[in-house]
């Protein structure tokens, strides 16, 4: 009976018109300082004008350009290497180390490199400029070049011959043994830079779309739980921003046990 | 004409770099924002300082901002969370807590008027339905508050305050016969 009267009387209230709701809406004249007001407009202003295009557009256009000018310098480098721009200044053995890894990637014929010519033979750089010229040939102009070349060269793996010769060692040796190589830095360089742009392309992908709630802090318990720790303290930062109305009390729940984001995040303290 | 805009609508194009959008936003929700908070701490300083912070959490999040909820609930919502947050804060932290104890949402749910600090607000205000609000237990007056500052319903109230719709209701109900009662006993 108590609560059916009680009932009412929360009906009654809850019409806008009530009494009690008259009379506090008449009573109510706390406003915050006009300061405040000032400072917080200012706030609001000065956020939309220091950024007007999206977020990530602002870094997608750097980005991009920094990873065509990587790789165009890349390449073009590389053009210019197996041009035989330098194919007097390379060591021979970086020549034919550099001739199996190019075998491996595009195949000999293509881009295969002779090494530094004796010194005895004047002419042969230019021999082997010439044969740059001429992919189809340039196997058989290699063995002619081996049967020709002096037997002292042959031996200390000098000349062109001793190179075909050291191919053939190089390829025997396993990979701790081979030494230094130009080409295949150039190319190692050439991967882990694609593949940084590549891993930067896909983290801005992933920020780019807001994930839910439970997924975003999945996904930060996750790098948590795998050792990422700075990636994770970076997302929940991220996510503080993007669900402003969590409260840390939920975030935590939702955290692994061993994750204490006050170590981290300051104003992040709790129970 | 942009005050017959809804709020929502509003805080998309404050995302989208309109800050006049956030001024008739902010002025429609500040003096609501501002005395609920005032009201659930109970001191002015403190209540400006978390007012502030609401504020500008909203703008440091207003990139990211989509409708999935009335605007309302989620700057009340965000309100609420920081509010605890900062007492659980300086609890911790072993700061200098310039606020009656009575101001932990969980610690103390009724005020005490044997406060001095509190006894010379509410003789400022001589007022006796805002005295009145002030002695509700905690949850009540939150319910109440939210009701009359944001103008929420009670699956809304349940919403923000997390809580199923039959508690949020209990609350409300509480607060509006105590209210009453007093009222009619002075």
């Amino acid at each position: 009976m108590s609560d059916h009267k009680d009932d009412q009387a929360l009906e009654e209230y809850l019409k806008s018109a009530s009494d009690l709701s008259r009379q506090y809406q008449a009573e109510k004249q706390a406003e915050p300082p006009a300061h405040l007001d000032a400072a917080i407009i200012q706030a609001a202003r000065s956020a939309v004008t220091k950024k007007t295009a999206p977020r990530s557009r602002n870094w997608y256009v750097p980005l991009s350009l920094a990873a065509v000018v990587v790789i165009g310098v890349s390449v073009v480098f590389r053009m210019y290497e197996y041009k035989g721009q330098n194919l007097l200044t390379e060591p021979a053995s970086d020549q034919l180390l550099d001739k199996k890894s190019d075998r491996d990637v595009i195949g000999e014929s293509v881009r295969t490199k002779p090494a530094e010519p004796p010194a005895t033979a004047a002419s042969a750089p230019q021999t082997y400029q010439q044969k740059m010229e001429k992919d189809d040939l340039q196997g058989e102009l290699m063995r002619k070049e081996i049967n020709e070349a002096p037997a002292e060269s042959r031996a200390t793996g000098q000349s062109p011959a001793g190179a075909e010769l050291n191919i053939e060692y190089e390829l025997a040796q396993p990979e701790a043994q081979k030494s230094p190589m130009v080409a295949p830095e150039a190319d190692m360089l050439l991967k882990k830079e694609t593949s940084n742009i590549n891993k930067q392309a896909a983290t801005a992908a992933a920020e780019s779309r807001v994930l839910s709630e439970t997924e975003w802090l999945k996904n930060i318990s996750q790098l948590w739980e795998a050792g990422k720790k700075d990636e994770a303290v970076a997302s929940l930062k991220q996510f503080l921003i993007t669900y402003p109305q969590y409260s840390h009390e939920e975030i935590i729940k939702q955290l692994p046990a061993d994750f204490d984001p006050s170590q981290y995040i300051s104003g992040f303290e709790i129970n | 004409m942009k005050g017959e805009v809804s709020d929502e609508t509003l805080m998309q194009s404050y995302r989208d770099g309109d800050a006049g959008s956030f001024e008739i936003l902010y002025s429609r929700h500040k003096g609501g924002l501002y005395r609920y908070l005032q009201r659930q701490c109970g001191n002015a300083a403190i209540a400006e300082e978390l007012f502030q912070d609401v504020w500008m959490k909203l703008i440091a999040a207003r990139e990211h901002y989509e409708v999935r909820a009335k605007f309302t609930t989620w700057l009340y919502q965000m309100a609420r969370n920081h509010f605890i947050d900062y007492y659980r804060r300086q609890k911790i932290t072993g700061i200098l807590n310039p606020v009656p104890a009575d101001c932990d949402p969980e610690e103390v749910p009724v005020r005490s008027q044997e406060q001095p600090e509190h006894l010379v607000e509410v003789q400022e205000q001589a007022d006796l339905l805002l005295q009145l609000v002030d002695q509700l237990p905690e949850d009540q007056r939150e319910a109440f508050m939210l009701r009359e500052e944001g103008g929420f319903s009670i699956e809304e109230i349940a919403a923000i305050t997390g809580v199923n719709h039959e508690t949020a209701k209990s609350r409300l109900r509480y607060a509006v016969n105590k209210l009453r009662a007093g009222l009619t006993e002075k």
